[in-house]
């Protein structure tokens, strides 16, 4: 069945139906709210919350943009109410090595490139939590889930012009870290 | 193509979103600088090593949410949905209304303004036919208001609003406003971030295009969006103000207030509104047309009013920091301080709009965008 005829069935009430939607997209939810709420309770209530209210609104949706941008719009919504409520309680967040993350594994690797990875991993990840909030947005979106710039201005409300120069802007702004991390020698 | 305009450029190559002259130009740039090369070759590194943090979801992610969407029932398609936004609207509007009423001039802009939004609907109403509604839902009727509002107060925050959270200070300052207006408190701009995450541009951005500014945008058509916009700079220059063209709106990818367009037009959607409490007719009308206007409201809103932290703007500029800063004082009058790639300033209402008008046409600057923050709003302007 393809996509289309999936949200249709889950407009009408179906929602075994957005289970299915639930299954496709739900890592890609889940590294857009990590990466902005960079805990992974937290990131797994949001992202949660985020299916629940799609599923809610899903009538809502009229195939305008793709169901992608609909669903990553309300993930960095409610990824941004989480973090507003916490960013006045806790005014240092600190990216910790958490355990709990399951990257997603290429089981190919040897035990000892799995680890050099597991590492580099850690490494852009500290590097990706010392940006601006907007950078690590542009960046999730853009190279972590391949999402177009089009439809990155349609979740972030921007115009594309602005997409294009964030996205180099906060790339760079990684590149920079990276380089001086030594990472990139 | 000299390096900076090619550096500025190298993520769009990456991605493969040059046009085919750019392209080339680039591509030609490339072959003889190898500073550039050096940084393409790091850029890919950068965007290859970003790929690798895909994360995977928690195990039982799937059952969790299933079982929780038991309890969740889909809401149905209604026409003013967004109940984040009529709260924070009319927060804005209660901002608006604070400067307004303490400005004679922005009052007097103001009124006549939301006359003329009430004209134009009016005008609306007996033209149907050149209206291209599909949705009955849409046609005004005084109750169309009461119902609206009504349903928004009992249905969850929507996708586009993460103001529900905001809801209970918006729905109070709502209550206070139909009360009396002088005793309004500011809520500052603690839902006025949401401004900025709000509403479609004029451009048609269809999704849930239940909101009221999609809905405006598909009856009235880019040119009639204008044409309320044209009237509404007459107005504004008759009190020699600046007004945010439109035009500069429609053009895509363009930055120039492209986000705080945005926000006027969200925020407009519900100023008119309230703009006559006492009837609800014109005011579910006006939403509408106000949708369309373009007017220094949103921004006046965005800059706090005049005792306030200024609106969040980030300009893309040509020039170094300090320059910037510099420049950015000469347009306003004032002095700016700057550290640490950001320039902080606090302005008033009229600067602000000043500011946008200026920055637009100013080659210097790349354009910029306008977003909030919560509970205050400074001026950023991001240097490379």
């Amino acid at each position: 069945m393809d996509e289309k005829s999936v949200i249709l069935r889950a407009q009408s009430g179906d929602s075994e139906s957005f289970v299915l939607l639930v299954e496709k997209y739900k890592n890609a939810v889940f590294t857009v709210c990590y990466s902005l709420l960079k805990d992974y309770h937290d990131a797994n209530d949001a992202a949660q919350e985020t299916f629940i209210k799609a599923y809610k609104n899903v009538k809502r949706f009229n195939f305008d943009s793709s169901f992608q941008t609909y669903i990553t719009r309300i993930a960095i919504n409610t990824c941004k109410d989480e973090f507003r409520k916490k960013a006045r309680q806790n005014e240092n967040i600190s990216i910790d090595s958490d355990e709990n993350l399951c990257e997603i594994k290429d089981t190919s690797d040897t035990p000892e490139k799995a680890l050099e990875k597991k590492e580099r991993r850690e490494t852009i990840r500290r590097a990706i939590s010392d940006l601006p909030q907007k950078y690590r947005e542009v960046l999730v979106l853009r190279d972590l889930n391949g999402i177009s710039y089009d439809e990155i201005a349609k979740i972030l409300k921007i115009s594309q012009g602005t997409v294009k120069s964030r996205i180099n802007r906060a790339r760079n702004a990684l590149k920079e870290i990276l380089q001086k991390d030594g990472t990139f020698l | 193509m000299d390096c900076k305009r090619a550096q500025n450029l190298m993520s769009a190559y990456v991605d493969n979103m040059l046009e085919t002259a750019e392209k080339s130009a680039f591509e030609a740039h490339i072959k003889d600088c190898e500073n550039c090369r050096r940084e393409l070759e790091l850029l890919k590194s950068t965007v290859a090593a970003l790929a690798d943090l895909k994360l995977a979801a928690p195990e039982n992610f799937t059952d969790e949410v299933r079982e929780k969407l038991k309890s969740a029932i889909p809401q149905k398609r209604h026409t003013f949905a967004r109940f984040g936004k009529f709260s924070v609207c009319a927060t804005a509007f209660v901002i608006l209304a604070a400067v307004a009423f303490s400005n004679p001039i922005w009052n007097e802009f103001l009124t006549r303004t939301t006359q003329n939004a009430v004209q134009n609907n009016e005008k609306f109403v007996q033209n149907k036919d050149n209206a291209k509604n599909e949705n009955p839902d849409f046609v005004i009727s005084a109750d169309v208001g009461e119902k609206a509002e009504n349903e928004e107060k009992s249905s969850p925050a929507s996708d586009e609003i993460s103001a529900h959270k905001n809801v209970g200070s918006g729905e109070n300052v709502l209550n206070e406003k139909s009360k009396s207006n002088e005793e309004i408190k500011l809520n500052g701009n603690k839902n006025s971030e949401n401004i900025s995450t709000e509403n479609a541009k004029s451009e048609n951005i269809g999704e849930n295009s239940d909101t009221t500014a999609d809905r405006a945008n598909e009856i009235f058509g880019a040119d009639k969006v204008e044409t309320a916009a044209k009237q509404t700079q007459k107005t504004a220059e008759n009190y020699g103000l600046s007004v945010l063209s439109d035009e500069a709106n429609t053009e895509n990818g363009s930055n120039s207030c492209a986000s705080s367009q945005a926000e006027i037009n969200s925020a407009n959607e519900n100023t008119a509104r309230y703009a006559d409490q006492a009837d609800s007719a014109p005011l579910s009308a006006s939403a509408n047309t106000a949708e369309s206007d373009t007017a220094p409201r949103a921004s006046l809103k965005s800059a706090g009013g005049a005792a306030f932290a200024a609106a969040k703007i980030s300009i893309n500029s040509n020039l170094d920091l300090t320059e910037t800063a510099k420049k950015i004082g000469e347009i306003l009058g004032c002095e700016i301080t700057g550290e640490n790639k950001k320039i902080t300033l606090t302005v008033t209402a009229d600067e602000y709009v000043k500011l946008c008008e200026k920055l637009k046409n100013n080659a210097d600057f790349d354009g910029f965008d306008a977003s909030i923050t919560e509970n205050y709003a400074e001026i950023s302007i991001f240097t490379k």
